[in-house]
């Protein structure tokens, strides 16, 4: 066991310091929500004053949450891309020969992941703090949004590695704008109870509404067990099914299922 | 009119063809930037779609507001997707051949841009079929024809300034910079409320930008009604948008030449 744990642990290394070594690679993932989060609280500034939006310093101060949910998630689509790139390159192969339990390949690129968004949430908690929208949940509250923004970020990882061990390249990036379809059909950027239109609908059965919500709850009021315990769930159940999946990509590929 | 000149108008034509004909026979290629504009169009109005019952926002339906931010998303898309096409006609090499040909600079520069202007119809078109579908109100004849002639106007404008960074880096590496730089400019903006609603630094902005005075000519009809008090400011703004990507662009084909 503690074998496999430091095979895991090796992959995900890997991965933290390929993500440090490419500084281009962190574009996509804190320049690109970082600017959204910019455009939309200056151009929905006044959001804060429609009847049913919850008390918060700012638009800023809701959407922080948003911006982190959207790095995370754009993060996890990087591990599925450094995945396809090792496998087109040949890496991917060389590793397949190494005397290591299989699953830990998968394991270790998702757990990557996950620990690259724990980084990504606290940049954008030390933005938040420096624009005047502190974590309101304390210490606590800090803990909690790392833990989500992590599982966020291990879900679409895991997903992604899934894609990028059956399917071209191509495939895993064009998952990019997907990733914003999905974010605009949750509530990860306006109150559930004031959407309007298709998103109002679908943002009910979007998990990504729950993770959301889950990272914002700590941020804007404190913490709350109900909201904290379904985004849990929400965000554990799914990391665990898309890791299954890779690792079942990974058996499929090899030819061993 | 000459016939050199008649001759380069031709050229001109065929060059804008061959980039038309790419969506048509490389659809895959062309589809993100089709549907881009529509999608986005739709995630703004279901987020936030109920920024209209604030105090002081002068649209009766968010999507009226919302939908004409759609035709400049179009333009800036298909105007980076000109100058990422011309990057890879540059790293192919086909590029270089075509700079060989005996012509002017201008025709060559020329036909990239009026394929990007045609181009740019065709999110124009889906972006229409699905707001109207939705609910958005017609705007008028006068209202449908300024806002396809901006989206034409400013889709020159961006390939000007997209094919001219594809001429300075000559490579699909500056694919990111040509689709992120007008993408983010516009987005400085009024798109999501009227700009009196804005945070005093993104109206301070917005007031200095370009695209908000096109997108506040591309709005009338939807939004009000059509007037040259709110046209002449658009179309000088995008004529200005336009000579300096142009000229930007020249300079770039003239220095690939040395």
């Amino acid at each position: 066991m503690i074998v496999f744990a430091r095979i895991v642990w090796a992959i995900a290394k890997r991965s933290i310091v390929r993500i440090a070594r490419r500084p281009q690679s962190l574009m996509p993932i804190f320049l690109v929500p970082t600017m959204f989060l910019a455009v939309t609280s200056g151009g929905a500034a006044r959001a804060v004053d429609l009847p049913g939006f919850p008390q918060v310093e700012s638009y800023f101060h809701f959407a922080v949450a948003g911006a982190i949910v959207q790095s995370t998630m754009l993060g996890g689509l990087m591990t599925g891309i450094s995945t396809s790139i090792d496998v087109d390159s040949g890496f991917f192969d060389r590793l397949i020969v190494a005397p290591v339990p299989r699953s830990a390949l998968v394991l270790g690129r998702v757990l990557g992941g996950g620990v690259v968004a724990v980084g990504q949430a606290l940049l954008y908690l030390a933005l938040a703090a420096a624009f005047g929208a502190p974590v309101r949940g304390g210490m606590a509250g800090v803990a909690v949004v790392m833990m989500l923004a992590s599982l966020c970020a291990a879900s679409l990882g895991g997903l992604a590695t899934a894609l990028a061990l059956r399917a071209q390249a191509q495939w895993v990036q064009g998952m990019f704008p997907i990733v914003f379809v999905v974010i605009f059909l949750s509530s990860a950027f306006f109150p559930r109870e004031l959407l309007t239109g298709p998103a109002a609908a679908i943002a009910r059965y979007n998990p990504i509404s729950y993770i959301a919500e889950g990272i914002r709850e700590p941020i804007i009021t404190g913490l709350n067990a109900t909201i904290e315990l379904k985004a849990f769930a929400v965000a554990a159940a799914l990391t665990l099914v898309t890791t299954l999946v890779a690792v079942w990509s990974l058996r499929v590929r090899l030819g061993t299922d | 009119m000459g016939d050199g000149f008649r001759e380069h108008l031709r050229l001109t034509w065929a060059l804008a063809r061959r980039g038309l004909n790419e969506v048509l026979r490389v659809p895959g290629a062309s589809i993100p930037g089709v549907i881009a504009p529509a999608i986005y169009m739709l995630g703004a109005y279901s987020v936030f779609g109920r920024l209209k019952f604030l105090p002081g926002f002068t649209a009766d339906h968010y999507l009226d507001w919302i939908l004409p931010t759609g035709f400049i998303q179009a333009a800036v898309f298909t105007g980076a997707a000109t100058g990422v096409n011309l990057a890879r006609d540059i790293e192919a090499g086909w590029f270089d051949r075509l700079l060989l040909a005996p012509a002017p600079r201008w025709v060559l520069l020329g036909g990239v841009v009026c394929s990007a202007s045609i181009r740019v119809l065709m999110p124009c078109v889906l972006l229409m079929v699905i707001g109207f579908s939705a609910g958005a109100s017609w705007p008028g004849l006068s209202g449908l024809l300024i806002s396809l002639g901006f989206a034409m106007l400013l889709a020159a404008a961006m390939a000007c300034w997209a094919g001219g960074l594809a001429m300075k880096f000559k490579s699909l590496d500056a694919a990111p910079l040509m689709q992120s730089s007008g993408f983010m400019l516009f987005q400085l903006t009024a798109i999501f409320a009227p700009i009196a609603m804005l945070a005093p630094w993104m109206r301070a902005i917005a007031r200095m930008n370009p695209f908000q005075y096109a997108l506040e000519a591309v709005r009338q009809g939807y939004v009000g009604t059509v007037n040259w008090h709110d046209t002449w400011p658009g179309l000088v703004a995008s004529a200005g948008l336009l000579a300096a990507a142009a000229s930007f662009a020249l300079w770039r084909i003239r220095a690939m030449d040395a």
